[in-house]
């Protein structure tokens, strides 16, 4: 099972056609829309390209002093003050595939606890071994220092895909696979 | 020099001018710049993808257009005439532009189209790209260390600090 794992999340990091700034940007899009995020945060999923090496790297630009990496804040989420979102990923244009991602939730639960929920493409495997520290994990916790150190294993999923999962978590009425899309129509003897 | 998503929102959302221009790198990659683009607008704009002059000229105010014609050359010929019309617009026209192509030329002849074009023509591609030893420059004189340093020491830690995010990326990007 943690082969299979360990294969579909390097089989993942195919591109194709994907434009990862675009799907990553069309979620902030919906943020706005839903007044959860300010419009001029759309323009902070931002990218440069090493394009000698064919290396490219997008990456959030905050809202303090507009630094690379530095988070997007989110607001109005019933169950997350003080939310702030991280996104950054590498890219290797030339071969079309991902090399590594970040997408990173941080805030304060209810009772004021502190939560960070970090979904991370490692570049290549760590640590031990594919069940302890698989390339596609979530951490969570209260943050990144807290022991024991949690890592959920991940589905072979994109950064946008993570993305959509992570808000789904704490952004009410956030889901982009409703049940109806996905289970198979009633068989005609079930009707 | 801002980067390209932020140098293009800001053109999409600042000034008074109706048009802003994209160049894109070649034909295959036109459909790529249309979808940036998108991706940037207002979420309470429509957006209307049209081929023609004709078809930029009637769509409503308050949708963004994004002009993509065949013929670029004729396209950007016939701009001027429009200039009046275009202004009557809430949201601007989009107008992209093969990149070294025929349009490309005739707007760079045409100062009088380029004094009403918001920010100037924007190239994303162009605009993204980085000078790696100006880069690794800049990084040392921030971080102190070298990107190929400074991943050797983080390299192993599992869970970097979020105000660490940024660095670990931007390392990642100039490591050689």
């Amino acid at each position: 099972m943690w082969r299979a794992l360990y294969e579909s999340h390097e089989a993942t990091r195919e591109l194709g056609n994907d434009q990862p700034d675009v799907l990553l940007r069309d979620r902030i899009k919906e943020l706005v829309r839903r007044k959860h995020c300010h419009m001029r945060f759309q323009g902070k999923v931002d990218y440069k390209a090493d394009t000698a090496r064919g290396r490219e790297e997008i990456w959030v630009k905050g809202a303090e002093t507009g630094s690379m990496g530095e988070p997007i804040p989110l607001n109005g989420l019933p169950a997350l003050r003080n939310a702030r979102l991280s996104l950054a990923a590498t890219l290797d244009k030339r071969r079309g595939y991902l090399r590594s991602f970040t997408v990173r939730l941080e805030g304060r639960a209810p009772g004021d606890r502190p939560l960070l929920i970090s979904v991370e493409m490692d570049e290549k495997p760590m640590s031990n071994g594919a069940c302890g520290h698989p390339l596609i994990h979530c951490h969570v916790g209260p943050d990144h220092e807290a022991a024991p150190e949690i890592r959920v294993p991940m589905p072979p999923v994109k950064p946008w895909d993570a993305l959509d999962w992570v808000l789904a978590q704490v952004v009410p009425d956030w889901e982009p696979a409703p049940w109806a899309s996905v289970l198979p129509p009633p068989k005609k003897n079930e009707r | 020099m801002a980067d390209p998503a932020e140098s293009l929102w800001a053109a999409l959302h600042g000034g008074s001018s109706p048009l802003v221009v994209v160049f894109y790198g070649d034909l295959g990659l036109r459909e790529r710049a249309l979808a940036e683009v998108e991706s940037l607008a207002d979420p309470a704009w429509p957006i209307l993808r049209v081929a023609t002059l004709g078809e930029a000229q009637v769509a409503p105010p308050g949708h963004l257009v994004l002009l993509a014609p065949d013929d670029e050359r004729s396209t950007v010929q016939d701009l001027e005439g429009l200039r009046d019309v275009l202004r009557q617009r809430d949201v601007p026209v989009v107008l992209f532009l093969v990149r070294g192509g025929g349009g490309a030329r005739v707007l760079a002849e045409s100062p009088s189209v380029m004094s009403w074009v918001r920010e100037d023509a924007l190239d994303p591609e162009e605009v993204s790209r980085i000078d790696p030893e100006e880069e690794r420059a800049l990084f040392l004189r921030e971080v102190g260390v070298t990107p190929e340093e400074w991943l050797a020491e983080h390299r192993d830690d599992s869970l970097v600090d979020t105000r660490s995010l940024g660095i670990l990326y931007r390392a990642r990007l100039l490591e050689r």
